[in-house]
């Protein structure tokens, strides 16, 4: 009897106090610095290979296609991946489509490439072109003559004059290209226009949320891996050995999960027990 | 500078988060700021990043050759007709390209990459259980979406196995979609604990 009157109160339970435990679990899996083991998914590994396969000097274009909302999702991925792109020498073309993601790239330049590549030189080794609006528009156009659609780097430099322009023209010019991204315009925009146009391999990552919607590109080659969330940054992190903010919040999402199944569980042993209740009243 | 940048960042973080408890007055004044400050933001935006260097800087350094960005000038500064009663009928021109453009390329871009690639990507030989059950996958939640058949007999068994079909898509979805509003608290989490506060290893 006693069960069941629990069952009922449970049922009858404030949602707030599933905030704060939600809360108090990931500080304190935070706090306490736990460590998780994070396997590697082949599509993390088919990402990854992409930018390894790459001879040095090759240019790449990453893009970054998400807001601040999405930077714990994102970010750690933009640092890992541009990382990546610079231990391997990459030439890599900075722009995004979201307007309000412009100062993320710059915060990615001066916490990846200033702080620890400071060899690098801006234009020969990489350009940040900024923002554009027009989503597809851009893609197209940049296709044609990427002069056209950035004129201008972020910093106002002529793009025409920039060396590592010079080489790269044309979107098509590029060997890759990596987008972040939190929605629309990103990802599926590249796919359908850079790789089912113009035959210019897309890889990136994505918020969690809209993982499953890519696996179908995944599954028909039209996307080259894909990291999805936080989760696919901490496995990137784990490539190129070089754990971070991923990595350590993985421990935290592992045990808000634990949390979440709990919760499922208990909500519906108690939903059943309080239903016969009901019934035999 | 950057001290004072991350104090009042967490202190908004803070009036934000305080709607879990109930709606309030703190969680409405960060609101509006963010409102406020993105509307604002996203003007500045536009106009150093496209029209400054896409129309204004080309006209006034090569007018001669560029004269033709007049015309996206124009249409454009149209747009703001939509502000006038008598005249807002000019706002039509301007959106008939936006309109033409975005379905002149968009609905070749969806045919190609979102149907005929996906249709081809489907035609897979039936060697191996994963290509059997993807290619059942697909035809059976077909079935589920075809309703000039009644949904009985052969036609309901096989639009039930859609129905499984379905459910395990949705709670794959549900599963990414706990994960990714767990790793925006984390995201804040790691902010107010570390940047702020300083107490993470």
């Amino acid at each position: 009897m006693r069960f069941k009157e629990t069952m009922a109160k449970l049922i009858q339970l404030d949602r707030r106090w599933i905030f704060l435990a939600m809360g108090l679990v990931v500080a304190a899996a935070l706090l306490v610095d736990l460590k998780m083991p994070v396997t590697i998914s082949q599509d993390v590994r088919r990402a990854y290979d992409l930018i390894d396969s790459l001879p040095a000097g090759t240019p790449v274009l990453f893009s970054w296609d998400y807001d601040p909302g999405s930077m714990p999702e994102l970010h750690p991925l933009a640092d890992a991946m541009l990382r990546h792109a610079m231990r391997k020498d990459l030439k890599v073309v900075m722009m995004g489509h979201w307007v309000t993601g412009i100062p993320l790239i710059e915060r990615q330049i001066a916490g990846v490439i200033r702080k620890d590549f400071p060899g690098k030189v801006y234009g020969t080794d990489y350009v940040n072109l900024g923002y554009k609006s027009g989503q597809y528009v851009v893609v197209v156009s940049m296709a044609q003559n990427i002069y056209d659609a950035f004129p201008q780097d972020y910093y106002h430099n002529r793009t025409d004059t920039l060396p590592l322009m010079k080489k790269v023209r044309s979107l098509k010019d590029v060997a890759a290209i990596v987008s972040f991204s939190a929605g629309d315009p990103g990802l599926l925009m590249w796919i359908q226009f850079a790789w089912q146009r113009f035959r210019i391999p897309v890889t990136g990552g994505c918020t969690a949320v809209s993982a499953p919607e890519f696996s179908a590109y995944l599954q028909s080659n039209q996307l080259q891996g894909l990291m999805g969330g936080m989760r696919g940054a901490a496995e990137y992190e784990m490539l190129i050995n070089r754990p971070a903010m991923a990595t350590t919040g993985m421990s935290a999402q592992s045990l808000g999960h634990f949390l979440i199944i709990a919760f499922i569980i208990i909500g519906n042993i108690a939903y059943f027990a309080t239903r016969k209740r009901k019934e035999e009243k | 500078m950057a001290v004072f940048g991350t104090w009042l960042a967490a202190l908004l973080v803070l009036c934000i988060y305080s709607f879990l408890y109930k709606d309030n007055p703190l969680y409405k004044f960060a609101e509006h700021v963010y409102v406020g400050i993105s509307a604002g933001y996203f003007v500045a935006a536009e106009y150093h990043n496209v029209v400054l260097p896409n129309l204004l800087t080309p006209l006034y350094r090569d007018f001669s050759h560029r004269f033709y960005l007049l015309i996206p000038g124009i249409l454009g500064l149209l747009i703001f007709f939509a502000f006038s009663r008598k005249l807002n009928w000019l706002i039509r021109f301007p959106l008939s390209f936006v309109v033409g453009i975005g379905a002149g390329l968009t609905v070749m871009a969806f045919l190609s990459a979102d149907v005929l690639a996906q249709v081809q990507a489907t035609a897979i030989p039936l060697n191996s259980l994963n290509n059997v059950l993807f290619v059942g996958g697909v035809l059976t939640t077909l079935v589920y979406f075809f309703f000039s058949a009644e949904h009985k007999g052969f036609v309901g068994g096989t639009a039930q196995v859609g129905v499984w079909y379905l459910m395990i898509a949705f709670g794959a979805a549900f599963g990414y979609t706990v994960m990714a509003r767990i790793s925006l608290l984390i995201g804040q989490m790691q902010f107010l604990l570390g940047n702020w506060l300083h107490i993470l290893k």
